[in-house]
């Protein structure tokens, strides 16, 4: 009796659901970013510059919390490719990624397709969106290229192309959970495909080769036909990553307690196995190079390589050392085993 | 601290920046009239239990209705089922191990605690998470935040077995200023004695106790979360507008090795105030400034005493000085092959050079008597388009 007096009482309390007066205020950009509408949608799906013009979209925006999500999905096919779908809008000529989620599609080592059970998979995940009010569309994939970097295949660049043809705006993400985990830097690319009847030589126009524009780009030499072969099809877009003003208080909580994480990983152990892969890799290269100079294996693209593996150890043989120097030598008494 | 808890939660940052992400888009569509429902922000956590460790790696969002008179919500179950089915099918070790909710601090409401009661019909251990999206800045705020801004802005419960409770405790149903027991503890679940019992003051309840949370990262995890703590900038006015912004990015063009540093660096500056700290309170107490509490100094002294047992070991010198080798031997083939790369340049170049001097019967030049191998002056420059070869040759050099 008495607890069905309170409950009636208590229905004021509800005021607390009303986060937003009390909540950190959210600044304009902000609410401009997250939230969606459908009429300015409709209108640029009506305008469509994009078709017009090739190399209208310039810029990638990627929110915090589709990059963690795009960089653990990858990280947990190992050497699967794995993929999924973004969401997220178009604002001007930069594409605005808010969200992503994973397809179960399982990608063989070399290539990812979607079949017809995963948009069956597709279609409800972004009904069960569109019911929690999430009503951004869906702007592009992601997959993952377990250690062998950011471009488009040949199988990509074709699924890209019918995507931008029937779905445009469109966009095509590679992560690389490897090299992440390596360099211990997000390795990501943003690409679009460049019209069939549309000439290579024009995708060098505004200096945007599909050259690394990240340091270096070395592909796999078993990959470096489909590389070579696809390169011209498709231009990368310069990526930026944002975070919301909650985020971002967030994050300063959270690297109150994650610091330390940075300091006990060993890029050393958890690298190994890549490590190993990679130094195979550059001889291979070399071998092939020397028997066959013509085979598209250009040197420096080897001393490249051979610089990024062996900055990496330095990194790791960095932290290490400083590690040791830190907590095992911090008595004053020095070392004489230890060069 | 009213009662020692052996459970534990795992929470990695994604859900935090998951609820984030959800809380800032309910607010924008609130705020922009487009949501037409109360900002009421909820949703499932998604993980793995082990015995009494929970670890939670993602989330999803609650659809849920509220009743005609804006006080209550019930959660659709349909949506629950149709999108834990659609999380399972992608990440198969995850399944739902309790559910988040929104608040300006880490407190339980009584409508939170509705819900839960619902959602423990179902799933009885299912933990609830309640997140403090106000954020509290220790800077802006008194002193006595600045504790509090240290720690994760959540607080996780998980719900005991129903005990029997005096009722007089459950009167935090009645004031919603003060939303808490009499004890401190909160309840759940409390039903009407059965037929039969003891009327007394006392009913069946469940209580919910806070457990203790801990932050754990995958590696790659660690370094996506690390490039938004760093690279990431906040939403800006330049996003809205198409213009480039040209203002350098702090890491764009440092190479691998000092972004690599700088990260390490940070998390010592980390360290270091940590340990000031603790050196701070340490001090404070023995000069009688500070309380004087057994269990942080206990784990003061855990710390200190794990700290030399790496001190003299051989074997970890053996492995750190095999390492070193691994170390110098990759740079050691790195610069090898970069300076045989260099080597080849300059082959391939004098050669060209060369064969095409004798080729055409021209003069020999030495290179090096102009302005040295690769500076190519005027002279070179002559000779080339003597040749018609100048912008073969130009095209590298100019």
């Amino acid at each position: 009796m008495q607890r069905n007096s309170s409950i009636e009482e208590v229905d004021s309390a509800l005021k607390l659901f009303e986060l937003e007066n009390n909540i950190l205020p959210l600044n304009q950009c902000d609410e401009e970013i997250y939230c969606f509408d459908e009429e300015v949608r409709a209108q640029q799906l009506e305008e469509a510059p994009w078709k017009s013009n090739p190399h209208y979209f310039r810029k990638v925006e990627i929110s915090s919390v589709a990059l963690v999500k795009m960089v653990m999905h990858a990280r947990s096919g190992d050497n699967i490719e794995v993929m999924g779908l973004m969401l997220g809008k178009v604002i001007g000529n930069t594409m605005v990624v808010l969200d992503a989620f994973a397809l179960p599609v399982e990608g063989s080592e070399t290539r990812v397709n979607a079949q017809d059970d995963s948009y069956a998979y597709m279609v409800g995940y972004l009904e069960r969106s569109q019911a929690t009010g999430q009503k951004e569309p869906v702007i592009g994939w992601y997959h993952s290229h377990p250690g062998y970097g950011c471009w488009l295949s040949g199988i990509d660049v074709a699924t890209q192309a019918l995507h931008q043809v029937h779905e445009d705006p469109f966009l095509a993400v590679v992560i690389d959970p490897k090299r992440t985990m390596s360099a211990g830097k997000v390795d990501l690319g943003a690409f679009r495909t460049l019209p069939e009847d549309h000439t290579s030589g024009s995708a060098g126009v505004d200096g945007r080769r599909i050259v690394e524009t990240d340091g270096y780009q070395s592909v796999p030499l078993s990959k470096i036909e489909d590389f070579g072969v696809h390169s011209a099809k498709y231009y990368p877009l310069d990526v930026s990553y944002f975070k919301s003003t909650l985020d971002q208080r967030l994050m300063e909580r959270l690297w109150r307690k994650h610091w330390i994480k940075t300091l006990t990983q060993s890029p050393l152990i958890t690298n190994s196995e890549f490590t190993t892969q990679m130094v195979n890799e550059i001889a291979d290269k070399i071998d092939t190079f020397n028997r066959d100079s013509k085979k598209g294996v250009a040197y420096n693209q080897i001393l490249s390589e051979s610089d990024a593996i062996a900055q990496e150890i330095a990194q790791g043989h960095k932290s290490q050392e400083l590690k040791q120097r830190l907590f095992c030598k911090a008595q004053g008494i020095p070392n004489t085993n230890f060069p | 601290m009213a009662t020692w808890n052996l459970s534990t939660a795992v929470i990695h940052p994604l859900v935090l920046l998951n609820v984030s992400e959800h809380t800032t888009r309910v607010l924008a569509l609130t705020k922009a009239g487009k949501s037409g429902v109360s900002p009421f922000v909820c949703g499932a956590l998604l993980g793995r239990q082990t015995e009494n460790r929970f670890e939670a790696f993602m989330t999803f969002e609650f659809l849920y209705e509220e009743a005609s008179d804006n006080t209550s919500a019930t959660i659709n179950p349909g949506h629950f089922t149709q999108r834990l089915g659609q999380m399972e099918e992608v990440f198969p070790d995850n399944t739902f191990i309790g559910w988040y909710a929104v608040n300006t601090d880490t407190k339980i409401t009584p409508a939170i605690a509705k819900i839960h009661e619902q959602l423990i019909r179902e799933h009885p251990s299912a933990l609830l998470m309640v997140f403090d999206a106000a954020l509290a800045d220790g800077t802006v705020e008194n002193s006595t935040t600045q504790g509090r801004s240290f720690s994760l802005p959540i607080s996780i419960y998980e719900t005991r077995p129903p005990e029997r409770v005096d009722s007089r405790k459950l009167r935090w149903y009645l004031s919603k200023d003060t939303p808490m027991t009499t004890d401190g503890g909160y309840y759940v679940g409390a039903s009407a004695n059965r037929v039969g019992e003891a009327q007394d003051d006392s009913v069946w309840a469940s209580q919910l106790a806070p457990i203790q949370v801990q932050l754990d990262s995958g590696e790659a995890e660690r370094v996506a979360v690390e490039h938004v703590q760093y690279v990431a900038r906040p939403t800006n006015v330049d996003m809205l507008t198409n213009t480039r912004s040209d203002a350098p990015l702090v890491s764009l063009n440092a190479s691998r090795m000092a972004t690599f540093l700088v990260s390490l660096r940070n998390a010592l500056e980390m360290l270091d105030r940590d340990i000031a700290l603790l050196k701070t309170y340490v001090g404070e107490v023995i000069s009688g400034k500070a309380v004087f509490d057994p269990e942080v100094l206990q784990l003061v002294q855990r710390v200190l005493s794990n700290r030399p047992v790496v001190l003299d070991d051989e074997f970890f010198d053996l492995a750190t000085s095999q390492e070193e080798t691994n170390f110098q031997l990759a740079t050691y083939l790195a610069s090898v092959t970069s300076v045989a790369g260099a080597v080849r340049d300059l082959s391939q170049r004098s050669n060209t050079a060369l064969r095409r001097g004798r080729n055409k019967h021209a003069p020999y030049v030495n290179p090096v008597q102009n302005d040295g191998m690769f500076a190519w002056g005027p002279s070179m420059g002559g000779i080339m388009s003597a040749f018609g070869a100048r912008s073969h040759f130009g095209r590298g050099h100019g």
